[in-house]
Protein backbone atom coordinates (compact mmCIF):
# COMPACT_ATOMS: atom_id res chain seq x y z
CA UNK A 1 0.00 0.00 0.00
CA UNK A 2 1.15 3.58 -1.05
CA UNK A 3 1.60 5.45 2.12
CA UNK A 4 -1.07 8.11 0.85
CA UNK A 5 -3.82 4.66 1.02
CA UNK A 6 -2.58 3.65 4.54
CA UNK A 7 -3.12 7.12 5.75
CA UNK A 8 -6.93 7.14 4.18
CA UNK A 9 -7.15 3.55 5.97
CA UNK A 10 -6.13 4.70 9.51
CA UNK A 11 -8.24 8.12 9.04
CA UNK A 12 -11.06 6.34 8.03
CA UNK A 13 -10.53 3.72 10.81
CA UNK A 14 -10.20 6.55 13.17
CA UNK A 15 -13.45 7.87 12.17
CA UNK A 16 -15.71 4.49 12.57
CA UNK A 17 -14.49 3.81 15.81
CA UNK A 18 -15.18 7.65 17.06
CA UNK A 19 -18.31 7.68 15.69
CA UNK A 20 -19.11 3.96 16.58
CA UNK A 21 -17.95 4.46 20.53
CA UNK A 22 -19.53 8.25 20.49
CA UNK A 23 -22.62 6.62 19.90
CA UNK A 24 -22.03 3.37 22.68
CA UNK A 25 -21.27 6.02 25.01
CA UNK A 26 -23.78 8.61 23.98
CA UNK A 27 -26.26 5.43 24.22
CA UNK A 28 -25.05 4.37 27.80
CA UNK A 29 -25.10 7.96 28.93
CA UNK A 30 -28.76 8.46 28.57
CA UNK A 31 -30.17 5.26 28.77
CA UNK A 32 -31.93 5.74 32.32
CA UNK A 33 -33.45 9.29 31.46
CA UNK A 34 -35.07 7.51 28.36
CA UNK A 35 -38.61 5.25 28.63
CA UNK A 36 -38.27 1.64 27.50
CA UNK A 37 -40.81 3.23 24.59
CA UNK A 38 -39.29 5.91 22.45
CA UNK A 39 -41.79 7.95 20.37
CA UNK A 40 -39.68 7.47 17.33
CA UNK A 41 -42.77 9.37 14.28
CA UNK A 42 -44.86 12.55 14.57
CA UNK A 43 -47.87 13.16 12.83
CA UNK A 44 -47.64 17.07 11.32
CA UNK A 45 -49.28 18.70 14.24
CA UNK A 46 -46.31 17.36 16.12
CA UNK A 47 -48.03 14.24 18.34
CA UNK A 48 -46.13 11.02 18.57
CA UNK A 49 -47.80 8.27 16.24
CA UNK A 50 -45.02 5.85 15.92
CA UNK A 51 -42.61 4.04 18.53
CA UNK A 52 -39.63 1.48 19.18
CA UNK A 53 -38.40 0.02 22.32
CA UNK A 54 -34.90 1.58 22.91
CA UNK A 55 -33.10 -1.70 22.33
CA UNK A 56 -34.52 -2.30 18.82
CA UNK A 57 -33.77 1.88 18.16
CA UNK A 58 -30.17 1.35 19.14
CA UNK A 59 -29.45 -2.05 17.23
CA UNK A 60 -31.42 -0.72 13.84
CA UNK A 61 -28.62 2.30 14.56
CA UNK A 62 -25.58 0.11 15.14
CA UNK A 63 -26.72 -2.14 12.45
CA UNK A 64 -27.04 0.93 9.64
CA UNK A 65 -23.54 2.44 10.88
CA UNK A 66 -21.91 -0.72 10.65
CA UNK A 67 -22.85 -1.63 7.14
CA UNK A 68 -21.96 2.24 6.64
CA UNK A 69 -18.27 2.08 8.22
CA UNK A 70 -18.09 -1.13 6.44
CA UNK A 71 -18.49 0.90 2.96
CA UNK A 72 -16.15 3.44 4.52
CA UNK A 73 -13.51 1.24 5.13
CA UNK A 74 -13.72 -0.52 2.11
CA UNK A 75 -13.33 2.69 0.18
CA UNK A 76 -10.70 3.86 1.82
CA UNK A 77 -8.71 0.01 1.27
CA UNK A 78 -9.37 0.40 -2.61
CA UNK A 79 -7.50 -2.61 -3.91
CA UNK A 80 -4.43 -0.20 -5.49
CA UNK A 81 -6.76 0.96 -8.62
CA UNK A 82 -9.07 3.86 -9.36
CA UNK A 83 -12.23 2.30 -9.42
CA UNK A 84 -14.99 4.14 -10.27
CA UNK A 85 -17.44 3.82 -7.31
CA UNK A 86 -15.01 3.92 -4.71
CA UNK A 87 -15.26 7.62 -3.96
CA UNK A 88 -18.81 7.40 -3.84
CA UNK A 89 -18.97 4.22 -2.30
CA UNK A 90 -16.90 5.97 0.77
CA UNK A 91 -19.03 9.16 0.68
CA UNK A 92 -22.32 6.74 0.92
CA UNK A 93 -20.69 5.02 4.13
CA UNK A 94 -19.88 8.27 5.35
CA UNK A 95 -23.29 9.85 5.32
CA UNK A 96 -24.93 6.98 6.61
CA UNK A 97 -22.77 6.80 9.75
CA UNK A 98 -23.44 10.39 10.26
CA UNK A 99 -26.82 10.51 9.58
CA UNK A 100 -27.51 7.48 11.38
CA UNK A 101 -26.04 8.69 14.48
CA UNK A 102 -27.45 12.02 14.21
CA UNK A 103 -31.40 10.79 13.99
CA UNK A 104 -30.48 8.68 17.29
CA UNK A 105 -28.97 12.12 19.09
CA UNK A 106 -32.28 13.78 18.13
CA UNK A 107 -34.48 10.85 19.08
CA UNK A 108 -32.67 10.83 21.98
CA UNK A 109 -32.95 14.49 22.53
CA UNK A 110 -36.77 14.10 21.98
CA UNK A 111 -37.50 11.36 24.36
CA UNK A 112 -35.14 12.70 27.12
CA UNK A 113 -36.69 12.40 30.53
CA UNK A 114 -40.30 11.84 29.13
CA UNK A 115 -42.46 9.46 31.21
CA UNK A 116 -44.39 7.55 28.02
CA UNK A 117 -44.01 8.10 24.34
CA UNK A 118 -47.24 9.32 23.62
CA UNK A 119 -46.25 12.81 25.38
CA UNK A 120 -43.02 13.50 23.56
CA UNK A 121 -43.48 16.44 21.11
CA UNK A 122 -41.77 16.30 17.73
CA UNK A 123 -38.35 17.92 16.70
CA UNK A 124 -38.70 20.87 15.13
CA UNK A 125 -38.12 21.06 11.13
CA UNK A 126 -34.11 22.07 11.29
CA UNK A 127 -33.46 19.87 14.26
CA UNK A 128 -34.87 17.38 12.22
CA UNK A 129 -33.03 17.74 8.82
CA UNK A 130 -29.62 18.79 10.69
CA UNK A 131 -28.31 15.08 10.98
CA UNK A 132 -29.51 14.48 7.09
CA UNK A 133 -27.42 17.85 6.29
CA UNK A 134 -24.37 17.22 8.39
CA UNK A 135 -24.07 13.56 6.40
CA UNK A 136 -23.90 15.38 3.65
CA UNK A 137 -21.03 17.44 4.78
CA UNK A 138 -19.11 14.35 6.06
CA UNK A 139 -20.35 12.27 2.67
CA UNK A 140 -18.92 15.15 0.46
CA UNK A 141 -15.34 15.23 2.18
CA UNK A 142 -15.45 11.76 2.30
CA UNK A 143 -15.79 11.80 -1.46
CA UNK A 144 -12.97 14.60 -1.64
CA UNK A 145 -10.31 12.75 0.89
CA UNK A 146 -10.84 9.43 -1.30
CA UNK A 147 -10.34 11.08 -4.76
CA UNK A 148 -7.22 12.40 -3.51
CA UNK A 149 -5.66 9.10 -2.08
CA UNK A 150 -6.22 7.44 -5.76
CA UNK A 151 -2.92 6.70 -7.20
CA UNK A 152 -2.16 8.81 -10.74
CA UNK A 153 -3.18 7.30 -13.35
CA UNK A 154 -0.67 4.84 -16.14
CA UNK A 155 -0.07 6.30 -19.22
CA UNK A 156 -3.43 5.05 -21.61
CA UNK A 157 -2.65 2.90 -24.93
CA UNK A 158 -2.48 5.38 -27.76
CA UNK A 159 -4.30 5.02 -30.75
CA UNK A 160 -2.47 5.37 -33.97
CA UNK A 161 -1.16 8.91 -34.53
CA UNK A 162 -1.57 11.53 -36.73
CA UNK A 163 1.34 14.15 -37.30
CA UNK A 164 -0.04 17.56 -38.04
CA UNK A 165 2.64 20.43 -39.70
CA UNK A 166 1.57 24.41 -39.01
CA UNK A 167 2.67 26.34 -42.58
CA UNK A 168 5.30 29.13 -41.33
CA UNK A 169 3.00 32.19 -40.51
CA UNK A 170 -0.36 30.58 -39.71
CA UNK A 171 -2.44 29.89 -37.44
CA UNK A 172 -4.64 26.91 -36.41
CA UNK A 173 -7.99 25.75 -34.88
CA UNK A 174 -9.33 22.85 -34.21
CA UNK A 175 -13.20 21.84 -33.24
CA UNK A 176 -13.73 18.50 -32.08
CA UNK A 177 -17.66 16.82 -31.24
CA UNK A 178 -19.08 14.40 -29.11
CA UNK A 179 -22.53 13.42 -28.46
CA UNK A 180 -24.35 10.34 -26.82
CA UNK A 181 -27.95 10.88 -27.30
CA UNK A 182 -28.18 7.47 -24.66
CA UNK A 183 -27.20 9.61 -22.30
CA UNK A 184 -30.14 12.04 -22.66
CA UNK A 185 -32.72 9.14 -21.71
CA UNK A 186 -31.33 9.02 -17.80
CA UNK A 187 -31.58 12.56 -17.51
CA UNK A 188 -34.91 13.01 -19.35
CA UNK A 189 -36.45 10.49 -16.61
CA UNK A 190 -35.11 12.47 -13.96
CA UNK A 191 -36.54 15.59 -15.23
CA UNK A 192 -40.40 14.11 -15.94
CA UNK A 193 -39.97 12.24 -12.33
CA UNK A 194 -38.81 15.33 -10.45
CA UNK A 195 -41.97 17.36 -12.28
CA UNK A 196 -44.19 14.33 -11.59
CA UNK A 197 -43.22 14.53 -7.48
CA UNK A 198 -43.47 18.47 -7.71
CA UNK A 199 -46.90 18.30 -9.22
CA UNK A 200 -48.61 14.91 -7.97
CA UNK A 201 -46.48 14.08 -4.95
CA UNK A 202 -47.38 17.49 -4.02
CA UNK A 203 -43.23 18.02 -2.84
CA UNK A 204 -42.08 20.70 -4.32
CA UNK A 205 -38.56 20.58 -1.90
CA UNK A 206 -38.12 17.45 -3.54
CA UNK A 207 -39.32 17.83 -7.35
CA UNK A 208 -37.64 20.77 -7.85
CA UNK A 209 -34.26 19.94 -7.42
CA UNK A 210 -34.67 16.26 -9.02
CA UNK A 211 -35.87 17.93 -12.48
CA UNK A 212 -32.96 21.07 -11.99
CA UNK A 213 -30.21 18.23 -11.57
CA UNK A 214 -32.03 16.64 -14.40
CA UNK A 215 -32.12 19.69 -17.27
CA UNK A 216 -28.48 19.79 -15.74
CA UNK A 217 -27.25 16.43 -16.92
CA UNK A 218 -28.89 16.78 -20.53
CA UNK A 219 -25.96 19.11 -21.10
CA UNK A 220 -23.64 16.01 -20.50
CA UNK A 221 -25.14 14.41 -23.04
CA UNK A 222 -22.75 16.59 -26.10
CA UNK A 223 -19.32 18.18 -25.67
CA UNK A 224 -17.54 20.77 -28.38
CA UNK A 225 -13.93 20.24 -28.00
CA UNK A 226 -11.91 23.32 -29.03
CA UNK A 227 -8.18 23.06 -29.55
CA UNK A 228 -6.08 26.17 -30.60
CA UNK A 229 -2.59 27.85 -29.68
CA UNK A 230 -4.52 28.74 -26.07
CA UNK A 231 -4.50 25.44 -25.48
CA UNK A 232 -7.59 23.04 -24.94
CA UNK A 233 -11.14 24.13 -24.00
CA UNK A 234 -14.57 21.92 -23.41
CA UNK A 235 -17.95 23.53 -23.72
CA UNK A 236 -20.95 21.41 -22.71
CA UNK A 237 -24.14 20.68 -24.89
CA UNK A 238 -25.41 24.30 -25.29
CA UNK A 239 -24.18 25.82 -21.74
CA UNK A 240 -22.34 29.20 -22.43
CA UNK A 241 -20.55 28.50 -18.41
CA UNK A 242 -18.70 26.72 -17.25
CA UNK A 243 -16.24 26.04 -19.99
CA UNK A 244 -13.13 23.87 -19.34
CA UNK A 245 -9.92 25.42 -20.14
CA UNK A 246 -7.08 23.62 -19.88
CA UNK A 247 -3.71 26.28 -20.71
CA UNK A 248 -1.29 25.48 -23.22
CA UNK A 249 1.35 26.43 -20.50
CA UNK A 250 -0.24 24.03 -18.33
CA UNK A 251 0.36 20.91 -20.69
CA UNK A 252 3.12 18.63 -21.31
CA UNK A 253 2.12 15.52 -23.10
CA UNK A 254 -0.74 15.28 -25.86
CA UNK A 255 -2.25 12.03 -26.88
CA UNK A 256 -4.73 10.29 -28.77
CA UNK A 257 -6.17 7.54 -26.41
CA UNK A 258 -9.10 4.93 -26.54
CA UNK A 259 -11.26 6.05 -23.40
CA UNK A 260 -12.78 3.28 -21.69
CA UNK A 261 -15.33 4.32 -18.82
CA UNK A 262 -14.02 1.81 -16.68
CA UNK A 263 -10.64 3.46 -16.37
CA UNK A 264 -11.80 6.51 -15.69
CA UNK A 265 -14.69 6.28 -13.56
CA UNK A 266 -17.44 5.50 -15.92
CA UNK A 267 -19.97 8.46 -17.55
CA UNK A 268 -19.87 11.74 -17.01
CA UNK A 269 -17.82 14.43 -15.80
CA UNK A 270 -15.27 12.33 -13.47
CA UNK A 271 -12.93 13.74 -10.88
CA UNK A 272 -12.05 17.35 -10.91
CA UNK A 273 -8.58 19.03 -11.67
CA UNK A 274 -9.16 21.31 -8.56
CA UNK A 275 -9.54 18.80 -6.20
CA UNK A 276 -8.00 15.54 -7.18
CA UNK A 277 -5.89 16.69 -10.01
CA UNK A 278 -7.79 14.48 -12.49
CA UNK A 279 -10.49 14.62 -14.54
CA UNK A 280 -12.27 12.84 -17.26
CA UNK A 281 -15.30 13.74 -19.50
CA UNK A 282 -16.10 10.77 -21.03
CA UNK A 283 -19.50 10.34 -23.29
CA UNK A 284 -19.14 7.37 -24.79
CA UNK A 285 -16.38 4.16 -25.08
CA UNK A 286 -13.82 5.37 -27.92
CA UNK A 287 -11.39 7.96 -29.37
CA UNK A 288 -10.58 10.75 -26.90
CA UNK A 289 -8.13 13.34 -26.35
CA UNK A 290 -5.94 13.02 -22.59
CA UNK A 291 -3.79 15.76 -21.77
CA UNK A 292 -0.95 15.25 -19.23
CA UNK A 293 -0.79 18.32 -17.25
CA UNK A 294 2.11 19.87 -14.76
CA UNK A 295 2.72 18.58 -11.50
CA UNK A 296 0.82 15.42 -12.25
CA UNK A 297 -2.47 16.11 -13.24
CA UNK A 298 -3.97 14.22 -15.69
CA UNK A 299 -7.51 15.52 -17.94
CA UNK A 300 -9.23 13.12 -20.28
CA UNK A 301 -12.30 14.00 -23.02
CA UNK A 302 -13.92 11.33 -25.54
CA UNK A 303 -13.96 13.30 -28.82
CA UNK A 304 -14.44 12.43 -32.81
CA UNK A 305 -11.94 12.49 -34.66
CA UNK A 306 -9.02 12.72 -31.47
CA UNK A 307 -6.16 11.95 -33.48
CA UNK A 308 -6.33 14.84 -35.35
CA UNK A 309 -7.42 17.31 -32.39
CA UNK A 310 -4.18 15.88 -30.76
CA UNK A 311 -2.06 16.12 -33.27
CA UNK A 312 -3.01 19.80 -33.97
CA UNK A 313 -2.14 20.52 -29.66
CA UNK A 314 0.80 18.80 -29.68
CA UNK A 315 2.25 20.58 -33.37
CA UNK A 316 0.79 23.96 -31.39
CA UNK A 317 2.06 23.23 -28.08
CA UNK A 318 5.88 23.03 -29.71
CA UNK A 319 5.69 24.87 -33.39
CA UNK A 320 7.97 22.73 -35.59
CA UNK A 321 8.11 25.12 -39.00
CA UNK A 322 7.66 23.18 -42.08
CA UNK A 323 9.87 23.65 -44.88
CA UNK B 1 -12.94 21.11 -38.08
CA UNK B 2 -9.79 22.04 -38.77
CA UNK B 3 -9.70 25.76 -39.68
CA UNK B 4 -6.07 27.58 -40.56
CA UNK B 5 -5.88 30.87 -41.74
CA UNK B 6 -2.31 32.79 -42.82
CA UNK B 7 -1.82 36.36 -43.28
CA UNK B 8 0.10 36.81 -45.78
CA UNK B 9 -1.81 34.65 -48.31
CA UNK B 10 -3.82 36.93 -50.76
CA UNK B 11 -7.26 35.51 -49.84
CA UNK B 12 -8.63 38.03 -47.32
CA UNK B 13 -8.92 36.23 -43.69
CA UNK B 14 -12.32 36.50 -43.78
CA UNK B 15 -12.90 34.29 -46.71
CA UNK B 16 -10.17 31.71 -45.88
CA UNK B 17 -12.22 31.10 -42.45
CA UNK B 18 -15.36 31.11 -44.75
CA UNK B 19 -13.84 28.43 -47.53
CA UNK B 20 -12.48 26.58 -44.40
CA UNK B 21 -16.11 26.19 -42.62
CA UNK B 22 -17.63 25.66 -46.41
CA UNK B 23 -15.78 23.00 -47.01
CA UNK B 24 -16.87 21.19 -43.12
CA UNK B 25 -20.37 21.58 -44.18
CA UNK B 26 -19.91 19.88 -47.77
CA UNK B 27 -18.27 17.15 -46.30
CA UNK B 28 -21.05 16.71 -43.93
CA UNK B 29 -18.19 17.29 -40.60
CA UNK B 30 -20.64 19.83 -39.43
CA UNK B 31 -24.54 18.57 -40.35
CA UNK B 32 -27.56 20.47 -39.83
CA UNK B 33 -28.81 21.94 -36.31
CA UNK B 34 -24.98 21.89 -35.26
CA UNK B 35 -23.70 24.91 -34.47
CA UNK B 36 -20.54 26.81 -35.28
CA UNK B 37 -17.66 27.98 -32.77
CA UNK B 38 -19.05 31.14 -30.68
CA UNK B 39 -17.65 34.29 -33.40
CA UNK B 40 -15.33 35.59 -29.91
CA UNK B 41 -14.74 31.99 -29.13
CA UNK B 42 -12.92 31.20 -32.52
CA UNK B 43 -11.46 34.81 -33.03
CA UNK B 44 -9.62 34.19 -29.77
CA UNK B 45 -8.60 30.60 -30.94
CA UNK B 46 -7.11 32.23 -34.48
CA UNK B 47 -5.80 35.70 -33.14
CA UNK B 48 -7.79 37.75 -35.24
CA UNK B 49 -10.03 40.44 -35.22
CA UNK B 50 -14.23 39.16 -34.18
CA UNK B 51 -15.07 41.04 -37.24
CA UNK B 52 -13.43 38.81 -39.12
CA UNK B 53 -15.50 35.96 -38.12
CA UNK B 54 -18.59 37.29 -37.81
CA UNK B 55 -17.82 38.67 -41.69
CA UNK B 56 -16.97 34.59 -42.74
CA UNK B 57 -20.13 33.56 -40.69
CA UNK B 58 -21.93 36.40 -42.46
CA UNK B 59 -20.69 35.39 -46.14
CA UNK B 60 -22.28 31.59 -45.51
CA UNK B 61 -25.32 33.58 -43.94
CA UNK B 62 -26.32 34.90 -47.38
CA UNK B 63 -25.56 31.59 -49.08
CA UNK B 64 -27.92 30.48 -46.81
CA UNK B 65 -25.90 27.65 -45.28
CA UNK B 66 -26.48 28.94 -41.65
CA UNK B 67 -28.70 30.99 -39.13
CA UNK B 68 -27.33 33.74 -37.07
CA UNK B 69 -29.86 34.60 -34.50
CA UNK B 70 -29.07 37.80 -31.95
CA UNK B 71 -28.46 36.20 -28.60
CA UNK B 72 -27.70 32.24 -29.77
CA UNK B 73 -24.73 30.69 -31.62
CA UNK B 74 -24.73 30.43 -34.89
CA UNK B 75 -26.05 26.96 -36.44
CA UNK B 76 -25.84 24.81 -39.75
CA UNK B 77 -29.60 24.71 -41.63
CA UNK B 78 -31.38 22.25 -43.12
CA UNK B 79 -30.07 20.96 -46.22
CA UNK B 80 -27.01 22.19 -46.12
CA UNK B 81 -24.38 19.44 -46.71
CA UNK B 82 -25.92 19.96 -50.85
CA UNK B 83 -26.32 23.45 -50.47
CA UNK B 84 -22.10 23.69 -49.21
CA UNK B 85 -21.55 21.25 -52.03
CA UNK B 86 -22.93 23.36 -54.72
CA UNK B 87 -21.71 26.38 -53.16
CA UNK B 88 -18.42 25.13 -53.40
CA UNK B 89 -18.69 24.00 -56.83
CA UNK B 90 -19.95 26.98 -57.98
CA UNK B 91 -16.88 29.38 -56.27
CA UNK B 92 -14.62 26.88 -58.36
CA UNK B 93 -16.11 26.84 -61.48
CA UNK B 94 -16.02 30.96 -61.63
CA UNK B 95 -12.80 31.12 -60.15
CA UNK B 96 -11.81 29.21 -63.30
CA UNK B 97 -13.93 30.86 -65.57
CA UNK B 98 -12.65 34.47 -64.40
CA UNK B 99 -8.86 32.97 -64.47
CA UNK B 100 -9.76 32.08 -68.19
CA UNK B 101 -10.73 35.47 -68.90
CA UNK B 102 -14.19 35.17 -69.01
CA UNK B 103 -16.73 37.99 -68.22
CA UNK B 104 -20.13 37.54 -65.93
CA UNK B 105 -22.56 37.59 -68.82
CA UNK B 106 -20.51 35.02 -70.15
CA UNK B 107 -20.70 32.64 -67.07
CA UNK B 108 -24.32 33.38 -67.11
CA UNK B 109 -24.75 32.21 -70.12
CA UNK B 110 -23.03 28.97 -69.94
CA UNK B 111 -25.27 27.96 -66.71
CA UNK B 112 -28.35 29.03 -68.39
CA UNK B 113 -27.42 26.59 -71.48
CA UNK B 114 -26.91 24.09 -69.16
CA UNK B 115 -30.34 24.17 -67.26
Amino acid sequence: MTRTRTAAVLTASTFVVAVIAALLVGAAAVWSSLPPRLATHWAPSGTANGSTTRGVLLAEILVAVGLGALALLAAAAGGGRVHRVTPYVGALGAFVMIQLAGIGVVMARQNRNAVSWHAVVGPRVVVAMAPTLIGLIAGGLAAWALARVAPILSPSPPIATQSFTLPEGARAAWVGHCTNRLLLLPAVFVVFAGIAIWLLGGLPAVGLPFAAVGLLTVALASVTVMVDRRGLQVRYGALPWPVTRVPMEDIEAVAAIDVRPSKWGGWGYRGSLRLARKAAVVLRAGPGIRVDLRRGAVFVVTVDDAATGAAVLDTLRHPVLSQ
Amino acid sequence: MLITVTESSPEPLYRQIAAQVRGALASGELAAGDRLPPVRELAAALSVNMHTVRRAYAELRDEQLVEMRRGRAVSVLAGTTRRAQVAQMARGLVHEARRHGLTDADIRTALEEQL
